[in-house]
C-alpha cells in the first residue's frame, strides 16, 4: 500500500508539472486581440434613387426632405378592400349598398411640402378639415336613445382592435386620442375616412409616444379584423355617417 | 488484493476531495489534479515541518465560518485562529495568502467585499496574536470559489469561510 | 409591493376621464341630429403588432464575400423578423404566408394583399452590391391598414457587416413603431461560464444583441468578472485575478491591449463609466473597508468619493454624469445612495422592502435597476426612491444592464444547485422577461451603445 501511495504521489506531482507547464503556455498565449473594428454605416439619403432602381422616378430636388420623398411614393389613396358584411336588418337600398364607395378625393395637405419636425403631420392631416364634410341637412333626427345604442355598438366593435402593444403599460397611457370617423353607407371605412381631431394628456414623460397612439386608434378603426357592424341604415344620415371616438387607453379598475 | 486496491480507490477519492480543497486555495483556477496525489501524507514519516499539512495537522483546520452578511470572529474562530498563529510563529518564514469567501446568496460585487471583510478580520486575529503583517496577504473570492455545491443553507453555511493557505 | 405605483396611476387616469368625461358631456348633450355622434373607446389591449417581413430583392444578383446579394435579401429579412419577434413587440407573419416581392413593389406595395394576410405593418427593402465594395440595404416601413408609408432608410455597410445593416433596418422598424430609442444594432459584453460550480472557467466574451459574431476576449485562466462597455464603445472595463491579483482592467477593444486603471496594492472592482466614457468609478477594498473612488480613463490619480465605514460599491453614473447612485450597508443592510459625482451630498434614496443592490441608472435617467437582495430579483425605482417594482421572479437574478434605448433590461439568472447562469432580458414594464441565446453558461451582462 506504501508503494501504491507513493507512485500515487509520483503521478501527482509530475501530473502537477505538466499542469502548471501548460498553463504557462497558455500564460504566454493570452488574449486573442480583437480583429473586428467598428465600422461605419453610412445612410444612403438617396436609397432607390440610384439609376439601377427600376422603380423610381427621376431625384427629387436638393431641398426635398425623407418626408416629402415619401409623399412622393404614396400612391393615391386606395380605398379599403370591400368588406363582407352582413346586412343590416331593415334592407333599405340594395343597389346602393353594392355600389363601391366612390373614392375620396385626395386630400389638399397631401399635395402642400410637410415640415420634416414633427412626425405628425402625415397623421394628423385631417384636422380642420373635418368640419367641412358635414352631414346632410335633409335627414331626420335621430334619437338620442338611439344614438347611444349606436355608440356602444360601434365602440364594441372596434374596442378588440385597439391594441397598444408597446404602448402598454407606459407613460403613453395618458394619452387619449380623438378621431372622427365618416363611415360610407355600406359601413366600410377608407384611410381617408377617417381624421385625427387631436390628443389630450400629452406632456413630457410621453411625447415621444403621440404619434404611436394616434396610429393605434386609427389602426383600431381600419383593421379589417373589426369592422364596424351592421347598423340601421335608416339611423346613417345624422347618426353613424359621423362619429368621434375618444380612445382613452386605461380602464378603471 | 482486491482489499488494498479498494481501500487505495477509497483513499484516492478522499485526496481528490482533500486536493479539491487546495487547488480552490490556490491562486490559479487549475483545473482538479489527476487522481492519487496525495499532499499531506500522514505516513510513519508524519508531515514535513512548516508544510501546508503540517500547519493543518497542528492547527486542527485551516478554516473558519462566519453567519450571513457577518464577518465578526467568535469564540470558535478564535480558538482556531489560536492554534494557527501558534503555528506560523513557530513557522517564521512561512507566507500565507488568507482567503475570503462568501455564500452563492449575496451579489457578486457585495460579495467581493464582504470576502475581504472576512478575510481581514481572520489576519487582523492573527496579527493580534503576534504574527506579522507582512506575512499575510488577503484575498478575496467572494462567491466565486464555493466548495459546498447545494443550494441550501448547509451548503451555504460551509462557504462563508476564511481559509488561511500555506504554500504547498 | 406595486401598489403605490398602480394607485398614482390608477388617480391620475380617474381624473384625466373625469375631463374627458367633462369635455365629452356637452357634445352627447347637444340637440338631437345636430353634429357627430361622439363615444368612447376605453382600455386598450397589449398584443404583439402583427407585421410582414417578406425576404428582399435585389435588382441583380451579385456574388459577394458574404454570399449572393439575392441570399442575402433573404437572410437580411430574417434577422430583421428574428430581431422584432425577440423584442416581444411584434408578431412577425410566418414566412411561409410572405408573398414573393419584386424590386417595383418595394416603393409600391400591394396593401391588400398584405392586408388579406393579416399584417398591420409591412417591412419590405431590397439588398444592392454596389461598385465600392460594398452592401447597400434599403428598408420601407409601411401602415398596411392605412396604406401609407411610414418611413425608409437606407444602409451602405462592407459585405462583413450585412447583419448590422439588418439589425439598423430593424432599429428603424422599431423606433418608429413603438416611439422607443433604438437598440438593436449593439452589443453585449459578459462572462462566459463553463465547467462545475467549484472549478468555474470564466472568460469575458462579446456578442451582438441576437448572440451573432460571438467572440472570446480573454482564455479563461485567470477568473474574470463584471466587465462594462464603454459608452462609446472603444474600451470594455472588467475584473480580473491575473496574477492573483483581482483588479479592474482597461480592454481597448481596437488594439487588444490591457492595462489596470489604477496601481493599487489592494483589491479594485466594481467598475463604471461615466456617461461621458472619460472617467470610470470603482471600488476599492483596504484592510476591510470599501469605498468608491473615481479615476480618469486616461489615467492620474484616483478621487475618493465615500468614506465611510461600511462597504460601498456598486456606483453608477447619471446619464448627465451629475450624480452616482451607489449601494452601502452603512446602515445595517443593502441599501441605496445618491451622491453628487464629487461625492458629496450622500443620500439614502431606498427604504423598505428588503436590501437593495447593483444600482443601475438608466440611460433615459428616469429609473435606477436594481438587485433586490433577500428575495434576488431584479427590479426597478426612480432616482427619488418612489415607483418600486419587482420585475423577475427567478431563483437568483442579478446585475441588470440597460440597454441603449433605457426599455429593456438584460441581468442573469442562477439556477439553483450546480447548473450554469444564463442572460435574460426583461421588458422595463416587466413584460417579455425571455433568455438570450448564449454558447455556455453566461453571467454580468453589460450593453454596448448603439454602434455607428
Amino acid at each position: 500500500m506504501d508503494r501504491i501511495e507513493r507512485i500515487g504521489l509520483g503521478a501527482a506531482i509530475v501530473a502537477h508539472l505538466l499542469l502548471f507547464a501548460l498553463l504557462s503556455i497558455a500564460l504566454v498565449a493570452r488574449d486573442e486581440p480583437p480583429r473586428r473594428e467598428a465600422v461605419a454605416v453610412t445612410l444612403a439619403d438617396e436609397i432607390g434613387l440610384q439609376p439601377s432602381a427600376t422603380d423610381r422616378p427621376a431625384p427629387a430636388a436638393q431641398d426635398s426632405t425623407l418626408q416629402q420623398d415619401l409623399d412622393s411614393m404614396v400612391p393615391d389613396i386606395v380605398e379599403p378592400l370591400p368588406q363582407p358584411r352582413v346586412e343590416p336588418t331593415p334592407a333599405p337600398r340594395q343597389t346602393e349598398r353594392r355600389t363601391p364607395t366612390p373614392p375620396r378625393e385626395r386630400q389638399p395637405e397631401r399635395t402642400q411640402p410637410r415640415s420634416q419636425s414633427s412626425r405628425m403631420n402625415g397623421i394628423t392631416e385631417g384636422i380642420g378639415q373635418a368640419n367641412d364634410t358635414g352631414t346632410s341637412a335633409s335627414a331626420a333626427p335621430v334619437s338620442s336613445s338611439d344614438r347611444s345604442n349606436l355608440i356602444s355598438r360601434i365602440t364594441n366593435a372596434i374596442r378588440p382592435c385597439y391594441n397598444l402593444g408597446s404602448l402598454s403599460g407606459t407613460a403613453a397611457e395618458d394619452i387619449v386620442v380623438r378621431l372622427r370617423i365618416q363611415p360610407s353607407r355600406d359601413g366600410s371605412l377608407g384611410r381617408g375616412q377617417v381624421s385625427v381631431l387631436g390628443t389630450r394628456g400629452v406632456d413630457g414623460s410621453n411625447r415621444q409616444y403621440e404619434s404611436q397612439m394616434v396610429e393605434a386608434a386609427r389602426s383600431a378603426v381600419l383593421n379589417p379584423r373589426c369592422p364596424l357592424p351592421p347598423l340601421p341604415a335608416a339611423l346613417y344620415e345624422n347618426g353613424w355617417s359621423d362619429v368621434v371616438l375618444n380612445f382613452i387607453p386605461a380602464q378603471l379598475t | 488484493m482486491t482489499k488494498i486496491s479498494k481501500t487505495a480507490i477509497l483513499l484516492a477519492a478522499g485526496s481528490l476531495l482533500a486536493l479539491g480543497a487546495c487547488s480552490r486555495s490556490a491562486p490559479d483556477e487549475l483545473p482538479p489534479p489527476p487522481v492519487g496525489s496525495n499532499d499531506y501524507d500522514t505516513g510513519p514519516t508524519g508531515p514535513v515541518p512548516g508544510s501546508r499539512a503540517d500547519f493543518i495537522a497542528q492547527a486542527g483546520t485551516d478554516t473558519i465560518y462566519f453567519d450571513t452578511n457577518m464577518h465578526d470572529v467568535d469564540a470558535d474562530d478564535r480558538a482556531v485562529l489560536d492554534a494557527q498563529a501558534a503555528w506560523l510563529i513557530a513557522n517564521p518564514s512561512v507566507r500565507v495568502t488568507i482567503e475570503g469567501h462568501c455564500d452563492e446568496r449575496g451579489t457578486r460585487e457585495y460579495n467581493l467585499a464582504l470576502g475581504e471583510r472576512r478575510a481581514n478580520a481572520a489576519a487582523n486575529y492573527l496579527a493580534q496574536r503576534g504574527v506579522a503583517s507582512s506575512r499575510m496577504t488577503v484575498i478575496s473570492y467572494g462567491k466565486e470559489r464555493p466548495v459546498a455545491l447545494g443550494s441550501d443553507q448547509a451548503s451555504w453555511a460551509q462557504n462563508r469561510r476564511a481559509v488561511t493557505v500555506v504554500p504547498m | 409591493m406595486a401598489t403605490p405605483i398602480f394607485l398614482s396611476s390608477a388617480l391620475r387616469r380617474f381624473a384625466l376621464v373625469l375631463c374627458l368625461g367633462a369635455l365629452a358631456t356637452p357634445a352627447l348633450a347637444q340637440d338631437e341630429g345636430s353634429g357627430p355622434i361622439e363615444g368612447d373607446v376605453v382600455g386598450g389591449i397589449a398584443n404583439p403588432t402583427s407585421i410582414a417581413i417578406p425576404d428582399m430583392p435585389t435588382p441583380r444578383g451579385v456574388d459577394t464575400p458574404a454570399g449572393n446579394t439575392a441570399d442575402l435579401g433573404r437572410q437580411v429579412a430574417q434577422v430583421v423578423e428574428a430581431d422584432l419577434r425577440n423584442s416581444g413587440f411584434f408578431n412577425p407573419v410566418a414566412r411561409q404566408l410572405l408573398r414573393r416581392v419584386d424590386m417595383p413593389q418595394v416603393t409600391s406595395p400591394d396593401y391588400q394583399s398584405w392586408n388579406q394576410v393579416g399584417a398591420q405593418n409591412l417591412v419590405q427593402g431590397y439588398v444592392q452590391a454596389g461598385t465600392n465594395g460594398r452592401l447597400t440595404v434599403g428598408c420601407y416601413l409601411y401602415d398596411v391598414f392605412a396604406q401609407a408609408p411610414l418611413e425608409r432608410a437606407g444602409y451602405e455597410v462592407d459585405y462583413a457587416d450585412w447583419r448590422r445593416a439588418a439589425h439598423r433596418c430593424a432599429d428603424m422598424v422599431y423606433a418608429r413603431l413603438t416611439g422607443e430609442g433604438a437598440y438593436f444594432d449593439s452589443r453585449i459584453v459578459y462572462v462566459a461560464e463553463s465547467g462545475p460550480k467549484d472549478n468555474r472557467t470564466r472568460r469575458i466574451a462579446v456578442m451582438d444583441t441576437d448572440g451573432a459574431n460571438h467572440r472570446f476576449l480573454t482564455n479563461g485562466q485567470s477568473i474574470v468578472l463584471t466587465p462594462r462597455y464603454a459608452p462609446d464603445g472603444r474600451t470594455i472595463t472588467y475584473m480580473s485575478y491575473q496574477n492573483d491579483e483581482p483588479r479592474v482592467y482597461l480592454y481597448d477593444l481596437q488594439t487588444g491591449r490591457q492595462r489596470t486603471i489604477v496601481d493599487s496594492r489592494y483589491m479594485t472592482f466594481a467598475a463604471r463609466y461615466s456617461p461621458d466614457s472619460r472617467h470610470i468609478v470603482f471600488s476599492m477594498a483596504a484592510n476591510g473597508n470599501t469605498d468608491i473612488y473615481r479615476v480618469a480613463v486616461s489615467g492620474g490619480q484616483a478621487e475618493r468619493l465615500t468614506n465611510s465605514p461600511g462597504i460601498d460599491t456598486g456606483g453608477s453614473f447619471s446619464p448627465d454624469g451629475r450624480s452616482i447612485v451607489f449601494e452601502s450597508d452603512r446602515s445595517g443592510s443593502q441599501q441605496l445612495y445618491i451622491m453628487n459625482a464629487d461625492g458629496s451630498n450622500q443620500r439614502r434614496i431606498s427604504f423598505g422592502g428588503g436590501g437593495y443592490a447593483t444600482p443601475e441608472w438608466s440611460p433615459r435617467g428616469n429609473l435606477i435597476a436594481f438587485t433586490q437582495t433577500g428575495s434576488f430579483n431584479v427590479g426597478v425605482m426612480r432616482p427619488d426612491g418612489s415607483g418600486r417594482r419587482i420585475l423577475t421572479n427567478g431563483w437568483q437574478d442579478e446585475s441588470p444592464s440597460w440597454a441603449p434605448n433605457g426599455r429593456v433590461i438584460h441581468f442573469f439568472r442562477s439556477p439553483r444547485g450546480e447548473g450554469l447562469p444564463s442572460l435574460w432580458s426583461v421588458d422595463v414594464t416587466g413584460r417579455m422577461i425571455r433568455r438570450l441565446p448564449t454558447p455556455v453558461g453566461a453571467s454580468d451582462p453589460s450593453w454596448s451603445p448603439l454602434l455607428d
